[in-house]
């Protein structure tokens, strides 16, 4: 497997606050290979986006990694000297973020910021820079690049912005795009102009992507490997056609059940009962123990471990443990 | 452009009411007359000038004829110096400008840095120590400070002048005296309005596209919080030009202020008018001149 | 189900009031702030029997006496005397009620001031609130001191027009808080519901205001009372405000300004007082803040 673009292990980070310690993200290992698409998937909450500003190392305080390795090209992220990370970010990992309203600084003109890390990385004059931009912004769908490129960011609309975010991202041709709800904020119509958008680009620029999302949709549309989050642990990893087939986890059941589908849109939406506790609220045991259907007494007690129950599909439930010892 | 015409209009009927207000004001004071004439004065002597100077006519009349005058800059003379009160004033006026505009600076060299120091060094010690300074720089009353400036600088070390006008080193102690008591306000401003940007979400695009920390404090984040800061300045002319009065007296500096308590003191009127009214214009200017800043300084605001 | 209510409500009220000692031990410079304001208005209200001597009692014999730890000082007048012989400390002791009488009854006056003005023009609307809005905008152009500077000049000075004086340049920050509420108010859903029903306007205002501004004014009307302390100060430096034999912080501060070069404690001490003074409050007003405005909670 030496294709490995971004291998993730062990990875903890645990928010520090007064009320105690939040371990956000605890215990999270997962591989993107190259030209891979992988989506995490979960509720606010689950640990997801801390995940993705963790490989970036964007934790602020009182966030902190305090273990595992961040194996990004052959270099651990997580011990890179801060010089070096800046030269990672931007250029060989980019990021999308969630609300492309409040993502571009409303002061400078797309231009601006759209230059900023084309002069940065690739070292080129502001006027190389503009071509380079005014190009980028073209090639993400805009119109009249050129006069978009002099505009600032509250003249476009959403799903202009987010077109700007993206072309921003892959400026420099990075081998990861982590995007964070790239289409959670938009209208159902731009939000498939922009996922075929991102496709295409991930395509013609051999890039991978690192998908956060809460939305089974785009999960399907998008991704190859899906890692299920719940309460900062994964609780399940599949490829994403195991996982819409034969989901494993009680959690991931309820995840699909919840989220509307096309064809059958007459059967009843159920919904997972009870919500996401605080992070000071989790069980003892599984995390899940309490909004589960098929709870057991050992589920209240002790944390099931996350295992491999075929080739490609991994769970974390005393549900599947069990029946692989049986198995066995 | 309507906008601007939109607020120039505003501020006619303000400066209507402020004048109203000081009319008032002056006319409950009542007869300026015993102050003009000698105690002894006989009683027709008294009544001439009563009429003279048209202090018999009824309240809208005297009104009437006050705000024409003073459409004119016109505020009648001083009793006690007996010329232009106006003229008097604006000749005050270079006097207290050069004390404000220094101490305008002497805050901004402090405050800028400091407020950005503290805001991204949040709860360290160099915070505690700045956001410690700007509230004892409030909690000090500004005419103790340049009592204890004057102690140390001027009595005990004899390094710079007790009091006056006139070169560079006279200067400095009003300008410090002022421009801190300024800078405290400003510094908690600019902190917790950097706290703020800071938080937004195009601080973290610009710092996931590997830009340096400095690039990221400066240009993203100060430049969007240049719109608060100069609402502050620009808010702070009113407490600076308050400033001034008492700060004036305390250094002996020949500004408006000090003609200003004089004429209180004196129940010079006209004076205290004039100053009013210049004093009021020029802290209306102010805040206009700060909301055609934000035109050009958030294009968001630019575009409506 | 009513009679469990007032139970209940008496509970909320007992925790309520635990989670905020709970939250001032928390915070250092609350405690610090109330503390201070606790002495201040102890020391204010028992003047009489913590000074040591009256505050204007004059001794040709004992003048210019530094205090205790310098040389020619001593215990008998604990922070020296000034040029007629008065006892400092004393006189700050009994300076401390007149600052408090003035930055608390002028706050109140101008709080009412600012809540009527803010009621009538949130409430009628139209013409009234654009000439209040208007009168409030030429309040704000002419600085609080020079209005007050005015004001003394022209009703002569005193510890009563002192008072009334910066009660009336005072209150425009009020009325801004209640006209800014009760426009909100009006706009709300639940209120308009209510008046297509029937409800009178101002039965839904005065029923839904007072739980929603009064964290916000009371922040203000605190801080403000500390601004008030300096500006009462400042005026009476000026000599425009408290009149002998009547003694303030700000009375002693100008008395000791021409002795600087040879008794520095008689400008000194007095400014203390004020300083510590107005800390103590603004300590107490921003925790107030912190722990009153909801959206301050992190």
């Amino acid at each position: 497997m030496n294709d490995i673009l971004l291998e993730v292990k062990q990875l903890k980070t645990y928010f520090f606050t007064e009320d105690g310690i939040v371990p956000a993200v605890d215990d999270v290992s997962f591989n993107i290979h190259k030209g891979e698409t992988v989506a995490i998937v979960g509720e606010s909450g689950s640990g997801k986006s801390v995940t993705s500003l963790s490989i970036m190392r964007l934790i602020e305080e009182p966030g902190k990694i305090v273990g595992g390795e961040i194996n990004f090209e052959g270099i651990n992220l997580n011990k890179v000297p801060r010089m070096k990370m800046r030269e990672i970010r931007g250029n060989r990992i980019a990021m999308v973020f969630q609300e492309p309203l409040t993502s571009l600084n409303p002061v400078f003109t797309v231009g601006n910021q759209l230059a900023e890390s084309i002069k940065l990385h690739q070292k080129k004059s502001k006027k190389e820079a503009r071509e380079i931009g005014i190009e980028m912004l073209r090639k993400v769908g805009i119109a009249r690049p050129d006069k978009v490129y002099d505009q600032y960011p509250h003249a476009l609309s959403g799903g202009m912005r987010q077109r700007v975010m993206i072309a921003m991202a892959l400026s420099c041709s990075p081998k990861l795009l982590i995007a964070d709800e790239p289409t959670t904020a938009l209208d159902v119509t731009i939000q498939a102009q922009i996922l075929r958008l991102m496709r295409d680009l991930i395509k013609e620029l051999d890039t991978s992507i690192l998908l956060i999302t809460h939305d089974l949709g785009v999960v399907a549309e998008m991704a190859d490997t899906v890692v299920v989050m719940y309460g900062g642990q994964v609780v399940e990893k599949a490829d994403v056609f195991t996982l819409f087939k034969e989901p494993k986890h009680p959690y991931t059941k309820g995840l699909m059940d919840s989220s509307p589908k096309i064809h059958e849109w007459n059967e009843e939406l159920v919904s997972i009962p009870g919500t996401v506790p605080s992070p000071f609220e989790f069980p003892i045991g599984c995390k899940f123990a309490d909004r589960c259907p098929h709870v057991m007494n050992k589920c209240k007690e002790e944390i099931p471990s996350l295992i491999e129950i075929r080739k490609g599909q991994e769970v974390r439930c005393w549900l599947h443990s069990e029946k692989v010892v049986d198995l066995e | 452009m309507n906008y601007f015409i939109k607020r120039v209009l505003e501020i006619i009927p303000v400066l209507f009411i402020i004048s109203f207000i000081v009319f008032v004001l002056v006319f409950v004071a009542g007869d300026p007359v015993a102050l003009l004439l000698p105690e002894d004065a006989p009683e027709e002597a008294v009544e001439t000038l009563r009429t003279s100077l048209g202090l018999d006519d009824p309240f809208y009349v005297q009104y009437g004829r006050y705000v024409v005058n003073m459409l004119q800059g016109d505020f009648g003379d001083s009793f006690r110096y007996g010329q232009d009160a106006m003229s008097l004033v604006l000749e005050r006026l270079p006097a207290t400008l050069e004390l404000a505009i220094a101490s305008i600076l002497v805050a901004i060299m402090i405050a800028i840095p400091l407020g950005i120091w503290s805001s991204t060094k949040k709860n360290s010690s160099i915070d505690l120590v700045a956001t410690g300074a700007a509230v004892l720089g409030k909690a000090m009353p500004n005419f103790w400070l340049g009592i204890m400036l004057i102690l140390l600088f001027s009595v005990t070390l004899d390094m710079l002048p007790v009091s006056g006008r006139g070169s560079f080193s006279h200067l400095i102690l009003p300008a410090i005296t002022l421009g801190t008591g300024i800078a405290a306000e400003m510094t908690r401003l600019i902190r917790s309005s950097m706290l703020e940007t800071l938080s937004q979400d195009y601080i973290r695009t610009a710092k996931s596209k590997g830009l340096r920390t400095g690039i990221v404090v400066y240009k993203h984040a100060f430049r969007n919080t240049l719109v608060p800061v100069v609402t502050i300045i620009a808010l702070q002319t009113s407490t600076l030009i308050g400033g001034t009065l008492i700060t004036e007296t305390v250094f002996a500096w020949p500004g408006i202020g000090q003609l200003l308590i004089q004429a209180v003191n004196t129940r010079d009127m006209a004076i205290v008018q004039a100053c009013v009214m210049v004093i009021a214009f020029f802290v209306i200017v102010m805040n206009l001149i700060a909301d055609l800043l934000y035109q050009v300084l958030d294009p968001r605001i630019r575009y409506k | 189900m009513p009679d469990s209510l007032p139970m209940q409500n008496n509970l909320v009220k007992n925790s309520k009031w635990k989670r905020w000692l709970k939250l001032l031990l928390r915070s250092k410079t609350g405690t610090v702030g109330l503390l201070i304001v606790l002495t201040i208005v102890f020391v204010a209200i028992f003047a009489p029997w913590l000074a040591p001597y009256e505050h204007s009692v004059i001794d040709p014999l004992n003048t210019h006496k530094p205090p205790f730890w310098m040389e020619g000082g001593d215990m008998a007048n604990v922070l020296g005397t000034d040029n007629l012989g008065r006892d400092i400390l004393s006189r700050i002791i009994y300076g401390s009620q007149v600052s408090l009488l003035v930055g608390i009854s002028s706050v109140v006056l101008a709080g009412v001031i600012g809540v009527l003005v803010g009621l009538f023009a949130g409430y009628f609307g139209g013409f009234l609130d654009a000439f209040f809005m208007r009168l409030a905008d030429s309040f704000l152009a002419i600085p609080n001191i020079l209005l007050a500077l005015v004001m003394l000049g022209v009703f002569g000075p005193g510890l009563m027009t002192l008072i009334l004086v910066l009660g009336v340049t005072n209150w425009v920050q009020y009325a801004r808080i209640i006209r800014g509420e009760v426009l909100s108010i009006k706009e709300r859903d639940f209120v308009r519901a209510a008046k297509t029903i029937g409800v009178k306007n101002r039965n839904i205002i005065f029923s839904h205001l007072y739980p929603n501004v009064i964290s916000s004014f009371i922040v203000v009307a605190t801080l403000s009372v500390a601004s008030t302390i300096i500006l009462e100060s400042s005026l009476s430096f000026l000599g425009l405000g408290i009149q002998p034999p009547q003694v303030s912080w700000g009375t002693i501060l100008s008395d000791g300004r021409d002795y600087l070069a040879t008794s520095w404690w008689l400008a000194t001490f007095p400014g203390l007082a004020i300083t510590i003074a107005v800390l103590g409050i603004i300590f107490l007003g921003d925790w107030l803040r912190d722990v009153m405005d909801p959206r301050s909670v992190k």
